[in-house]
């Protein structure tokens, strides 16, 4: 169904009273009312969440190669959702798949940084290698309640693994809105603190910041940003690693900067890319998370060469 | 002086069966430069790290300040006390007065830089010789150029914003700062400690370098085995027999021709047959 600019802001216009600019029927406003907007924000808020999360992971572990994805965090809360899902548990009613989300990247999370702090310092090849363990770790959990799942469930669980914005509803978008705000407000709150922290957190101690208490409230706000955005969206990789490089070269690694701005791309860009994935191969759809990998993996590897010059990573 | 800046009240530290300090008192008064000299292992670091609150331990007190110092808040005591360690991780690529900012942090409302911070950051940068690197990526420069960098960030820490309370009392801990320096950049360093000092700054240094210590301190305390050897000004503690109990390494200890220290020269008699391998820390650089 065509919509164009113009309809779209007279039937936006229309809701708070401004006299529509183009005539557009009753079709168009509810498709754009039900289907379409709720979509968008759900891209906006879950590129805002992935980005901020990512921009944030990389200051705790003091290196750009932290992603959300490749360190497990994504299907540590792709496991729990997975497994509300197959085992048809819903105690929090349209929240319970965030929470438990949450509560698999939490783990992830604090997983990971426990795995690859050695003496105070991140290794990175430890820290990518245990992201490749607890991802395949929670790889095969999830793979177990794939198995037992219905032929319903199973279909459900597959997009949603691939990553979609399909399922945008806005019952979606108001149970991952709480969330991923609190993450995307809240962390520039720290950016000072992030930036202490890529001194290392002797030196950021000396500088005054309470370096633990920092770290434990950067953890749950990384797996609220990441959780939320996996309960609803799926895994969507890599938006948490290209973001804030493309920031950083752009503005400097400051986190005053990069936070807010890693928000902003975050969300131009899933939108975008969520804009590619229903046009590409219309009328089906490609699932979003096929598309970011597509673009995000490469630069990965880009940055992994990067790295392997002096003065790189 | 009502007390002094920094009073280290017989710190013991054991690792296991190891005692990595025993019995160890230091006392830091306004104005005052020391250096903690001693042989690798002899415990410098250990007592620096206590000294910073990064180690601790059951045995001893430690008082900066007048306060002890658990009981200080961490970002009052970031105003006044600064540390700058032998290397410091940062691999970002910050331009050069965004790394001296960073030392502002602990003065910052709100996270807002306020224009009295950027022209102390500048003053720092001009201070260690480096006003021009002030839009230079971090990560371009030479080992010794960020060492100095950092250092303008650990002066911009403990210096005062023309609206803020003055601290009379302020303390910088430098942990083998000079390591990475040609011998130029080595004494505009630690001229610069010294000029601190001079307006009541404290300055606690570990050197390697014994002429160093013997040209700025001016009170050396000697490490060894965890133990404080000697304590004093350099004439008094650095002797031949000193030395050598300290470092096991024979020195000959002259008069500087031109300053009012002494003047450690190695290999002043044969260091054969002590079992010594690690002569050049003792030799200096």
């Amino acid at each position: 169904m065509p919509i164009t600019p113009l309809q779209v802001i007279s039937i936006l216009g229309g809701k708070i009273g401004i006299p529509p600019l183009a005539a557009f029927d009753s079709q168009q406003e509810a498709v754009l009312f039900a289907i379409r907007l709720p979509r968008v924000l759900l891209a906006v808020l879950v590129g805002a969440g992935l980005a901020v999360s990512g921009a944030a992971l990389q200051g705790l572990f003091r290196n750009p190669l932290a992603d959300p994805g490749l360190l497990g965090i994504s299907s540590g809360a792709s496991l729990l959702v997975a497994g509300t899902v197959v085992l048809d548990i819903s105690p929090l009613g349209i929240y319970t798949p965030s929470v438990a989300a949450f509560i698999g990247s939490t783990c992830s999370t604090v997983a990971i940084y426990l795995l690859a702090q050695k003496d105070r310092r991140t290794n990175v090849a430890t820290m990518l290698l245990a992201g490749i363990a607890i991802n395949a770790l929670c790889s095969a959990g999830t793979g177990i309640f794939t198995y037992l799942s219905s032929d319903d469930q199973l279909r459900m669980l597959v997009f949603w693994q691939l990553g979609s914005l399909g399922g945008a509803t806005w019952t979606a978008v108001a149970s991952a809105a709480p969330l991923i705000l609190l993450c995307v407000i809240t962390m520039p709150l720290m950016a000072n603190s992030l930036n202490a922290l890529l001194l290392g957190e002797a030196n950021a101690r000396f500088l005054g910041i309470s370096v633990e208490a920092i770290k434990t409230l950067l953890v749950v706000l990384i797996a609220l940003g990441v959780g939320a955005g996996v309960a609803v969206a799926g895994m969507i990789g890599f938006v948490g690693l290209v973001v804030p490089h493309l920031v950083r070269m752009l503005a400097g690694p400051s986190h005053r900067i990069l936070l807010p701005a890693s928000a902003l791309l975050g969300s131009t860009l899933l939108v975008l890319a969520d804009l590619l994935s229903r046009t590409i191969v219309a009328p089906a759809e490609l699932p979003i998370g096929l598309v970011t990998a597509f673009v995000g993996a490469p630069f990965f590897l880009y940055l992994l060469l990067q790295s392997r010059k002096p003065g790189g990573i | 002086m009502a007390y002094n800046l920094l009073n280290i009240h017989s710190l013991s530290c054991r690792v296991g069966e190891k005692a990595l300090l025993s019995d160890v008192s230091v006392e830091l008064m306004p104005g005052e430069f020391l250096v903690v000299i001693g042989r690798n292992g002899a415990g410098k670091t250990t007592l620096l790290k206590h000294a910073v609150g990064e180690m601790h331990s059951p045995q001893g007190q430690i008082e900066i300040f007048g306060q002890l110092l658990e009981s200080h808040s961490a970002r009052e005591l970031a105003k006044k006390r600064a540390v700058l360690a032998q290397s410091t991780p940062l691999h970002f690529d910050y331009q050069v007065l965004e790394v001296v900012l960073l030392g502002r942090i602990p003065h910052q409302k709100r996270q807002v830089e306020t224009v009295d911070d950027v022209n102390i950051a500048r003053e720092c940068l001009a201070r260690v010789g480096l006003e021009d690197y002030e839009e230079r990526d971090y990560l371009t420069l030479s080992g010794g150029e960020q060492q100095r960098v950092h250092l303008a960030r650990v002066l911009a820490q403990i210096e005062h914003a023309p609206g803020e309370i003055h601290q009379p009392e302020r303390l910088l801990f430098l942990d083998e700062p000079i390591s990475s320096l040609d011998i130029a950049h080595q004494h505009e360093v630690l001229d610069l400690a010294k000029q601190l000092t001079t307006e009541g700054v404290g300055v606690f240094a570990i050197l390697h370098d014994l002429n160093l210590a013997a040209q700025y301190a001016d009170r050396i305390v000697i490490l060894s085995q965890g133990k404080v050897l000697a304590t004093g000004a350099p004439t008094q503690v650095l002797t031949q027999e000193t030395l050598y109990e300290a470092f096991h390494y024979h020195v000959h200890v002259a008069r500087h021709p031109n300053l009012d220290c002494p003047l450690i020269i190695s290999g002043g008699r044969r260091n054969t047959g002590d079992g010594i391998r690690e002569t050049g820390e003792a030799t200096g650089r």
